[in-house]
């Protein structure tokens, strides 16, 4: 079975493209729709990467983040930040926060399942 | 029974009659809606789904790296079998899923790029979308137009141009800005030429969100701004004045000076002035100081506005005479010119200070004040 990677975002129809094309690229994909449910399910599965999109409803994805780098067992999770174009102080808060790397919107779906690939190998999980 | 009784109970009984229907039927409708949503929620999680797989699913070997042609034919493949249950379906659940392939399409097209984007939109163009909303900005209800033109311009419509030009012109403001915006998503800065041409009475609202495109574009845009400068629409005058102001490009000074000199309105003349002091070119100086003398009390306080931003110490001269002669509040903005020349007008400004005109005085100490210096003394 591939890596998990759990995919934190509220627009359904961007969630199924990600998942889609993650699970085509082998991973296993656990997805939610909010900043609370992106912890929970952190804190369940431990997922192998988490893509965190910025803009979620009930916690913000620098309140995963911020969350996810307090907590012993979670703060080694690689997290690939969403965010939106050209918001480069986003970028380099999320950054400063601890994400291994980010992709705005809009993406091409390729660069993206290339992106987990890379912040996976470079953390040496394969 | 007393009649009034049995008036009295007939009432109550029509009331409460009346009031249980009422919350059956409000009930009623509830419930309906509440169905409506859902079924609308499962279609559009459904072709979340298919969006995906039409959208990444990956492309065979022989047909990556293809011409166009061959690489749509096989996007058509890959429509077909929705195109065809669409087909099966009733008019009504008809246009309930295209409306839902639609909404998911639109949604996608803002979060895309790269040869996902290129299969969106030729979607939309398949599953006759463009097609649908081109109509729709015809339609005799605004909002409805306004939203086709926002769904063009996010599907990228090129061939909903010359629609969306013409739509530029609509009778509603919010229409006018959607088709606007729909353009420059599609043709980027060239649509600009069109907007400044057709455009007419541009809102406060709609010039805040086209003065963020023109900076986008910056130097694209100035050629279009220059254009616009010769529109019929004081609006789309102002507004390029404007903006070439902030850009800071030097092919705008000679028009702008122009337009200060001699265009026959003045409120556009007074802003051209105040641009060209905000370019700060010097070839603009001497227009400036003539302007000091112009009998129209706007054009005066352009040319000195325009004089304090430049600063230059050859305007200290004409500028006194308006802080000896000018009515109160001009004279007190040729003081604060003469002060942003620096030491000369700072001087000057300080010899009035307890000279012959006590007036003259005030206004020159309260001008020395504001910039930190007094009277006597060099900077504090």
């Amino acid at each position: 079975m591939g890596q998990t990677v759990l995919v934190a975002e509220d627009q359904e129809h961007i969630r199924a493209l990600i998942e889609y094309k993650l699970r085509n690229s082998g991973y296993t994909v656990v997805s939610v729709s909010d900043g609370i449910s992106a912890l929970e399910k952190s804190r369940e599965l431990k997922p192998d990467i988490i893509l965190l999109d910025v803009m979620m409803p009930l916690m913000t994805g620098f309140e995963v983040l911020s969350a996810l780098k307090e907590d012993q067992q979670l703060k080694s999770i690689p997290v690939l930040l969403v965010t939106a174009q050209s918001k480069e102080d986003e970028i380099l808060r999320g950054l400063s926060m601890g994400a291994d790397d980010y992709i705005t919107k809009p993406f091409s779906p390729n660069e993206l399942a290339a992106r987990v690939k890379t912040v996976l190998l470079r953390r040496g999980i394969r | 029974m007393p009649l009034v009784l049995i008036i009295m109970i007939s009432l109550a009984v029509a009331a409460t009659a009346f009031a249980t229907i009422a919350a059956t039927i409000l009930v009623i409708n509830k419930s309906l809606n509440v169905r409506r949503l859902a079924v609308h929620r499962k279609i559009l999680t459904g072709y979340s789904m298919r969006a995906a797989e039409l959208i990444i699913g990956p492309l065979p070997d022989r047909i990556a790296g293809v011409s166009a042609g061959r690489r749509f034919k096989y996007y058509e493949t890959l429509a077909s079998p929705t195109k065809r249950m669409h087909n099966r379906l009733g008019r009504r659940i008809r246009e309930l899923h295209r409306n839902a392939l639609k909404e998911v399409l639109i949604g996608l097209a803002r979060d895309l790029t790269g040869e996902s984007f290129e299969r969106l939109v030729y979607f939309f163009y398949s599953f006759g979308f463009v097609h649908e909303e081109i109509s729709r900005l015809t339609d005799r209800r605004w909002w409805i137009r306004a939203q086709a033109a926002r769904d063009l311009g996010l599907m990228r419509a090129r061939r909903s141009i010359t629609a969306l030009t013409a739509a530029i012109e609509d009778s509603d403001a919010d229409v006018q800005m959607q088709a606007m915006q729909a353009l420059i998503s599609i043709v980027g800065a060239d649509a600009l030429g069109a907007i400044f041409r057709l455009a007419r009475n541009i809102s406060p609202w709609s010039a805040i969100e086209l003065s963020q495109v023109v900076l986008r574009y910056r130097d694209q845009s100035v050629p279009y701004l220059l254009e616009g400068l010769r529109s019929t629409d004081q609006s789309v005058v102002l507004f390029c004045i404007d903006m070439l102001a902030q850009i800071g490009f030097v092919s705008a000074v000679e028009p702008l000076r122009e337009m200060a000199q001699a265009y026959p309105n003045v409120t556009i003349r007074a802003r051209s002035i105040v641009a060209l002091g905000e370019l700060g070119d010097e070839r603009a100086e001497g227009l400036f100081r003539t302007e000091l003398s112009n009998p129209n009390p706007i054009l005066r306080i352009a040319a000195i506005q325009s004089l304090q931003r430049v600063g230059s110490p050859a305007a200290v001269p004409p500028l006194l005479e308006r802080v000896h002669s000018a009515p109160i509040q001009e004279r007190i903005l040729a003081a604060r010119a003469v002060a942003s020349t620096g030491d000369p007008g700072v001087e000057e400004l300080k010899k009035l200070v307890g000279g012959e005109g006590r007036l003259v005085g005030k206004i020159a100490e309260q001008v020395l004040e504001e910039r930190g210096i007094s009277a006597g003394t060099r900077i504090r």
